[in-house]
């Protein structure tokens, strides 16, 4: 009986130290809450504040990611001593039928030029390239797909950019702080990108579900879509370049349209940033830049 | 002088369980180009932060564990405050049953880490669902879980390690 009137009074009676710690372990729940809360509100107090932490800890993070590039760039090299026989066989089988491809495309490039020459038409332009930035943070993350990027507004980095990696379309920038900037990728949860299915010039939506492979949703009502047709962005709304490599059409596992993305993961360590088209008058000024259907993220 | 020099020296020891729990931040987002998740591979942050919660939480107090979550969310671009908010509850949950923790095997504390850990992940996703307002697929973050318990020994045996230097030479701990 002594012994629980003596243990319901310590209980109430605590040390101040340990009211203390109380107060506060609630003060910071509480906060965290608040942040939670601001994240979504996107207050731009707090913008501020996290796109100094992150501006901060971005140098800290390329001098992080370096070692880390040299060690897995070690282990994939031991890897690949086992597989050079293979390697070798599949490459020069490649070798011989891009030869092929080669006498193909030196045949349509005389071709296309007399072509144009006749109908008096335009050279396309090559990608505007505004610069190239390195990864330097990964999400890893089941809720977000997205990479920090170690340049941002002082070079030249802009919201709504398209971002090339090897192989084709990584995403677009969402967050740009005045030294880094983050990437959202195309298989993100919030990453909505508009997109042309060729060769039957079909049009699309790009929606990412933070699953490997996003979604083609709006298509037309009788699509002349075939697993393996090319995806590239359409330039609808005048949000990004036309004709920038997506990936390959292939059917998912519940019998919807998803495109396999032609960016070759492995290689995400650089990537490049795409200069933003002008803007079509009939969208009117400041569109150009803003997230039509993304969310912008802080961090 | 000399007193001052040794109360630098004791703060930097007592720092150091925040400072590998922020290291554990930077190893855990360094690149690893593997897939458009990053790859799978272990959450070690959530390790250390259990590791230190459990054998010195005046070293690991909430403040610190809540800069810690505060700090990946900001590099991961997770929603703000929910790794903050879930690693805060965790240690929460841990100072509360600190009795329970004394004189217990490796086994018992790697076992309440296996309860722990998916605990914690659980209020974590429960924070980034609520901001996203959709469930997205778990399962990446089940493998993520199963790693960091697999992977916890290992580091656990890294940090008894390092315990060491948390200690001043000729001291008594509180």
């Amino acid at each position: 009986m002594t012994r629980l009137r003596r243990a319901s009074f310590a209980s109430i009676v605590l040390p101040p130290r340990d009211w203390f710690d109380r107060v506060r372990f609630g003060g910071l729940v509480g906060l965290a809450l608040i942040l939670l809360f601001l994240g979504r509100a996107e207050v731009g107090s707090v913008d501020r504040v996290t796109h100094g932490v992150r501006d901060a800890l971005t140098p800290v993070m390329t001098a992080v990611a370096e070692p880390a590039a040299a060690l897995d760039h070690a282990f994939g090299w031991v890897g690949r001593q086992f597989a050079l026989a293979e390697e070798n066989a599949r490459l020069r089988a490649q070798v011989e039928r891009l030869l092929e491809w080669r006498a193909e495309a030196t045949r349509l490039q005389v071709e296309n030029a007399s072509l144009r020459e006749v109908l008096h038409a335009q050279r396309r332009r090559p990608v505007p390239i505004a610069r190239t930035a390195r990864v330097v943070a990964d999400s890893r993350s089941p809720f977000v797909h997205t990479r920090l990027l170690d340049s941002g507004a002082r070079a030249g980095v802009r919201e709504g950019m398209a971002v090339l990696a090897t192989g084709g379309l990584a995403g677009r920038v969402v967050d740009v702080s005045p030294h880094s900037a983050r990437l959202l990728l195309l298989t993100d949860f919030n990453s909505r990108l508009p997109v042309l299915v060729l060769p039957s010039r079909d049009r699309a939506i790009l929606s990412g579900d933070n699953g490997p492979r996003p979604r083609l949703d709006f298509m037309p009502l009788t699509p002349q879509v075939a697993a393996g047709d090319r995806v590239v962005t359409s330039g609808a709304a005048g949000l990004l370049p036309v004709g920038l490599e997506v990936g390959r059409v292939v059917r998912g596992d519940e019998g919807n349209l998803r495109v396999r993305p032609a960016l070759d993961w492995r290689e995400l360590r650089h990537v490049r940033l795409v200069r933003s088209p002008p803007v079509p008058a009939e969208f009117g000024p400041g569109v150009a830049g803003r997230d039509a259907g993304t969310p912008r993220r802080d961090g | 002088m000399g007193l001052h020099a040794g109360e630098v020296e004791r703060r930097l020891r007592g720092a150091l369980p925040v400072v590998l729990a922020l290291l554990a931040v930077l190893v855990d987002l360094a690149p690893r180009p593997a897939g458009a998740g990053g790859g799978l591979a272990p959450f070690s942050t959530l390790a250390v932060v259990y590791f230190w919660s459990v054998y010195r939480p005046d070293l690991m107090t909430s403040a610190a564990v809540f800069a810690v979550g505060l700090v990946y969310d900001v590099l991961s671009g997770q929603p703000l405050g929910g790794t903050a908010l879930a690693l805060l509850l965790g240690r929460g949950a841990l100072i509360a049953r600190r009795r329970f923790f004394d004189a217990k095997s490796f086994g018992v504390i790697w076992a309440l880490f296996l309860l722990w850990a998916p605990a914690v992940e659980v209020v974590r996703y429960l924070a980034a669902a609520g901001l996203l307002g959709a469930l997205v697929d778990p399962r990446p973050l089940v493998v993520q879980c199963a790693l960091t318990v697999a992977l916890y020994p290992a580091l656990s045996w890294m940090l008894v390690r390092l315990h060491g230097l948390v200690r001043m030479p000729g001291y008594a701990e509180p």
